[in-house]
C-alpha cells in the first residue's frame, strides 16, 4: 500500500479530512518499520564495501585513502586517546549548546511579550545570521587565551541563533482564533502563556534546537583547529601535521559518532516531551547555519 | 444517543438586547464600516441564525457580542448588563475546531474546565458524558490529528458545552465540513441545545441550515451590514432530516432565497 509515501513519513504526519468516526489506520507494518532503517543500512554497507575493495584494489597508498576495515580498527586500538579527545569536544559542545538554551530560550520570550526589545534586537539578530560566526574564534582566543572557555563561547555563538529564531518564530505562530478562545475562556496573559503558547511553541523549538546541535559540534571543533591542546578537533589538525590520516580518519569516524548521539539525544528529549507528535516534522524556520 | 446529557435541567439562557450597534474599522483606503444601527433583542433559550453574505460582518456582530470586539457605536447588553469586556460564561464555537494538539480531545474539552475553575472530577464525568453523546466516547483519548474534521468539531463544541454556559456563540462552525458531516452536526447540534436550553447566536451563510436549527433567522445585508429581515422560523421540535422535505421547510427557504435574489446578492440567468 501506498509505497509512494516518503520514507519517515509513514502516512499518518497530517491527515486529510477523513469519514467520520474512522478510526486512525493501523500503525505501519512490521516490515515497513524495519524496511526504514534497513535500506540505509545497505546503502552504507554497499559504499563501504565499495570503498574497500578500490583502495585494496587500486592500491591506493595508505597516507591518502585508508580502506574503512583499517580505519576501524584504528579507532579500537587508539580508543584511550581518542576518547580522551571525545571528552573534551563533548563537553565544550554540551556546555555551549546548553547556555546557547538557557540565554536563548529566555530571550526569544523577552522578544515578543516586549516589542521594544523586539525593534531593537531582532532584525540585528536576523541579520546577523550571516555573520560567519566561526571566523569570530581567533578573536576570542585572542581574547580569552586557550582554555575551554573560548570554545564554549564560540559553541554558544553558533548554537544560539537557530535557538532563539525558531524559537521566536513559533511563539509568534499562534493562530488569531486561538487568542480570542484564550480571551472568551478568560485566561490572563500568564495562563495564555504557558496553556496555549510555549506548548504550541515547543515544536518549533525543538526544531531550532536540532539544527543548534549539529552546528554546536561544528562550532567546538573548528574552535579546536584554531588554538587548543585537546579534543577531537585539535586531534585532526595535530595528526594532519604529521600526515597520519590514519588517525585523521578514526577521528572523523569519532566526531560523526558523536553528533549523531548529540542529535539523537535532543531527539529523544523532544519524543519525551511532546508524545503528541511522534512522527511528524516541523518545517525549520529561518535556520540557515 | 440518551444519557445523562439529555436529562439535564436546562441552565436558562441569556437575554440578549443589541441597540444601534455600530462597528467602523480603520483602513488604509479610510475607514470601512462593517455594521448600521443593527439593534434587536434576543429572549432568553431562543436560537437565532444570522445570515447573511461572506463579508456582512457577521462574524464581527458575534465577536461585539462577545466582547472581544467593542462596537464603535451603540450597546449590548446580556442579562441587562452592558457588555465592556469578553464575556466569559459564554461558550464559543469558531470555522476551525482551534484545538490544542498536544492534548486528547478529552484534555481539549477539560480546558473549559481549568478556565472556569470547575470542580475536577464532576468536570471530568461531564466531559466524557458530552463527547459520548456526540459519538466521540472511543476517541476522548485521541489526540486532534487523529480525528477527522467532523469530530474535531464535535470536541470544539463540547468544549464551548462544558460549564453549561447561557449563551452559545458559534461562528460559522459547520462551514468547513462536508455537507454529510454538516447535516448530522445540525441534528447534534440542536439535540444539545434542546437539553441544555443555552441562547444561541448563529453565524451561517447556508439558508437551508439556517431555517433548520433557528428560532429566528436574521438576515443581513452586504457591507455595512444591517437588518435586512427577521424571518419567524415556525417548525416543531425536534426538528428531523425529514423536516428538511416538508413544504414549509422549503417555502421558508424559498422566502429566504427570494430576499436574496430582490436584493441582488443572488442573480438568476
Amino acid at each position: 500500500m501506498d509505497r509512494a509515501a516518503p520514507p519517515g513519513s509513514p502516512g499518518r504526519a497530517l491527515l486529510p479530512a477523513r469519514d467520520d468516526l474512522e478510526p486512525l489506520p493501523a500503525a505501519p507494518s512490521r516490515w515497513r518499520l524495519a524496511s526504514r532503517y534497513l535500506y540505509p543500512a545497505g546503502g552504507l554497507a554497499l559504499a563501504l564495501l565499495l570503498w574497500e575493495l578500490l583502495v585494496r584494489l587500486l592500491k591506493v597508498p595508505g597516507y591518502l585513502l585508508p580502506p574503512p576495515s583499517v580505519i576501524v580498527g584504528t579507532a579500537f586500538t587508539a580508543h584511550q586517546e581518542l576518547l580522551g579527545h571525545s571528552w573534551v569536544t563533548t563537553y565544550e559542545t554540551l556546555l555551549g549548546f546548553a547556555l546557547s538554551v538557557l540565554v536563548g530560550i529566555p530571550l526569544a520570550i523577552a522578544i515578543v511579550s516586549w516589542e521594544p526589545l523586539e525593534r531593537a534586537t531582532y532584525p540585528l539578530l536576523v541579520a546577523a545570521q550571516t555573520v560567519p560566526k566561526i571566523a569570530i574564534a581567533p578573536l576570542l582566543v585572542v581574547w580569552l587565551g586557550f582554555g575551554v572557555f573560548p570554545k564554549v563561547i564560540v559553541v554558544l555563538l553558533i548554537a544560539f541563533f537557530p535557538v532563539v529564531i525558531n524559537a521566536v518564530v513559533g511563539l509568534r505562530s499562534v493562530e488569531p482564533d486561538m487568542i480570542q478562545l484564550a480571551r472568551i475562556l478568560g485566561f490572563g496573559r500568564r495562563a495564555l502563556f504557558w496553556k496555549i503558547v510555549l506548548p504550541h511553541a515547543l515544536p518549533y523549538i525543538f526544531a531550532g534546537l536540532k539544527v543548534a546541535m549539529t552546528l554546536a559540534i561544528i562550532g567546538a571543533v573548528v574552535a579546536e583547529f584554531v588554538g587548543a591542546d585537546a579534543g577531537l578537533g585539535y586531534l585532526l589538525v595535530a595528526s594532519a601535521a604529521r600526515l597520519n590520516t590514519l588517525l585523521m580518519f578514526a577521528d572523523l569516524l569519532y566526531l560523526t559518532v558523536l553528533g549523531m548521539l548529540f542529535y539523537a539525544l535532543v531527539e529523544l528529549a523532544e519524543r519525551l516531551i511532546l508524545p503528541w507528535r511522534v512522527g511528524s516534522q516541523v518545517t525549520l524556520a529561518g535556520a540557515a547555519a | 444517543m440518551s444519557g445523562a446529557a439529555e436529562a439535564r435541567q436546562p441552565v436558562g439562557g441569556a437575554a440578549i438586547d443589541l441597540e444601534r450597534v455600530g462597528m467602523v474599522f480603520p483602513s488604509r483606503r479610510g475607514p470601512v464600516r462593517v455594521l448600521r444601527d443593527v439593534s434587536f433583542s434576543v429572549r432568553a433559550a431562543e436560537f437565532i441564525a444570522l445570515l447573511g453574505p461572506s463579508g456582512c460582518g457577521k462574524s464581527t456582530l458575534l465577536n461585539v457580542v462577545a466582547g472581544l470586539l467593542r462596537a464603535t457605536a451603540g450597546a449590548v447588553r446580556i442579562d441587562g448588563a452592558p457588555v465592556t469586556r469578553p464575556y466569559t460564561r459564554a461558550g464559543m464555537v469558531f470555522q476551525r475546531p482551534v484545538l490544542l494538539d498536544w492534548r486528547t480531545a478529552l484534555q481539549n474539552v477539560l480546558l473549559a474546565a481549568e478556565a472556569h475553575h470547575l470542580p475536577r472530577a464532576a468536570a471530568q464525568a461531564r466531559a466524557s458524558e458530552l463527547l459520548t453523546s456526540v459519538g466521540l466516547a472511543d476517541f476522548a483519548h485521541a489526540y486532534p490529528r487523529e480525528l477527522s474534521g467532523g469530530m474535531q468539531q464535535r470536541v470544539a463544541i463540547c468544549r464551548a458545552l462544558l460549564h453549561d454556559p447561557p449563551l452559545l456563540l458559534m461562528d460559522e462552525p459547520f462551514a468547513a465540513l462536508d455537507a454529510l458531516t454538516r447535516d448530522q452536526m445540525a441534528v447534534d447540534l440542536q439535540r444539545l441545545w434542546l437539553a441544555q436550553q443555552p441562547t444561541v447566536l448563529f453565524v451561517t451563510h447556508s439558508i437551508p441550515e439556517a431555517v433548520f436549527l433557528a428560532d429566528r433567522v436574521i438576515v443581513l445585508t452586504s457591507r455595512p451590514g444591517q437588518i435586512d429581515r427577521v424571518c419567524e422560523i415556525d417548525l416543531g421540535r425536534p426538528r428531523t432530516l425529514r423536516t428538511r422535505q416538508t413544504p414549509a421547510f422549503a417555502a421558508y427557504v424559498q422566502q429566504l432565497l427570494d430576499l436574496f435574489v430582490a436584493t441582488g446578492l443572488l442573480v438568476e440567468q
